[in-house]
């Protein structure tokens, strides 16, 4: 336990910055996710759940497919 | 090329308005980080895993590994968030009708396409000099010196292929309206070329060769792809080429 412990605490410095990328990936979405207008109230908790349950891939998903339902937002 | 200039702001601003930089830089940056540091303490984790693994002797890490890892791993997801990320750039403004608005201001087909090709581009080569950067400074720092220079050159190959995945996605992407016809034809031909890459002799001229050479460089034997370079490049002037040209004669 304390060997598990002492591997934890030299690999998180070198993690620190994965934890940056996961937590701005997160609250973009999420910021965008409540920002956006043409979405009923079902549709965005579902989102909401993806991005904060599937980690750095929930996030991206709803970069990519996500955002495509509001018609204002054209990419 | 009329109205380039106007139309590559406009690209570029929208990169970060749809979050791209942000989707494409937070994954490459990902695996840049997480590969040297998965090779360095993999014995550890698989000790911590169970037991009856610790039999499994593993060679200390090299960083010839991490760094031919990294760029593998890179190779494969960078395929898939090349086609994700530009399946929908033209192929979404026909179905909602914006691309007739932008050409009808004074501005050529080809710098239309070329604005999206540069922006896309850019947002991926500048993703990946900051996942390089990360994956060799932690190489370095966590497991052993490493060869700049074949590193460098291994992150031009590697770049150089990716570019060709968004442009052959871009190519697809005038062709439909549908975003996700254009991303999984794109897919289609990027892994049959892929297939055929490993072929003998016939594989040395395809664009899949440049990520073995790139391998090749990192190790220091192997042989160079010249001609799959010059039909890379070639291949992605075509696309860009018979993107705008799809557009010409298309019916928006």
């Amino acid at each position: 336990m304390d060997d598990e412990l002492e591997m934890l605490v030299d690999m998180l410095p070198f993690l620190i910055p994965v934890f940056l990328i996961e937590i701005a990936l997160l609250i973009f979405a999420l910021i965008d996710l409540f920002k956006r207008e043409h979405i009923d109230n079902n549709t965005r908790i579902i989102w909401a759940v993806v991005i904060i349950l599937f980690g750095i891939i929930g996030p991206v998903i709803y970069f990519i497919f996500g955002r495509k339902e509001n018609p204002v937002d054209i990419d | 090329m009329k109205g380039l200039a106007p139309l590559l702001k406009k690209e570029l601003k929208e990169q970060f308005k749809t979050y791209r930089w942000l989707i494409v830089g937070g994954i490459f940056l990902l695996f840049g980080i997480t590969t040297p540091l998965m090779f360095k303490y993999l014995p550890e984790i698989l000790e911590f895993a169970g037991e009856q693994l610790t039999i499994i002797e593993i060679p200390p890490p090299t960083a010839v590994q991490s760094l031919s890892e990294y760029a593998s791993t890179i190779g494969q997801i960078g395929i898939l968030v090349a086609v994700l990320v530009a399946m929908g750039s033209i192929a979404n403004e026909l179905r909602h009708g914006t691309a007739i608005m932008t050409m009808s201001k004074p501005v050529s087909r080809l710098a239309f396409v070329s604005a999206k090709f540069i922006a896309m581009s850019l947002t991926f080569l500048g993703s990946m000099v900051l996942a390089s950067i990360f994956c060799f400074a932690y190489t370095v720092w966590l497991i052993e010196s490493a060869d700049i220079q074949a590193f460098i050159g291994l992150n031009l190959l590697l770049g150089l292929f990716l570019v060709f995945c968004l442009a052959i996605t871009l190519l697809f992407s005038s062709f439909f309206k549908s975003s996700l016809a254009a991303g999984g034809l794109a897919l289609a031909v990027i892994v049959a070329q892929a297939g055929l890459a490993v072929l003998p002799r016939f594989g040395d001229y395809m664009p899949g060769k440049l990520l073995g050479w790139g391998n090749n460089l990192l190790t220091g034997n192997g042989e160079s792809y010249w001609w799959a370079l010059a039909i890379t490049i070639g291949v992605i002037c075509f696309c860009i080429y018979f993107a705008q040209r799809t557009l010409k004669h298309k019916d928006l």
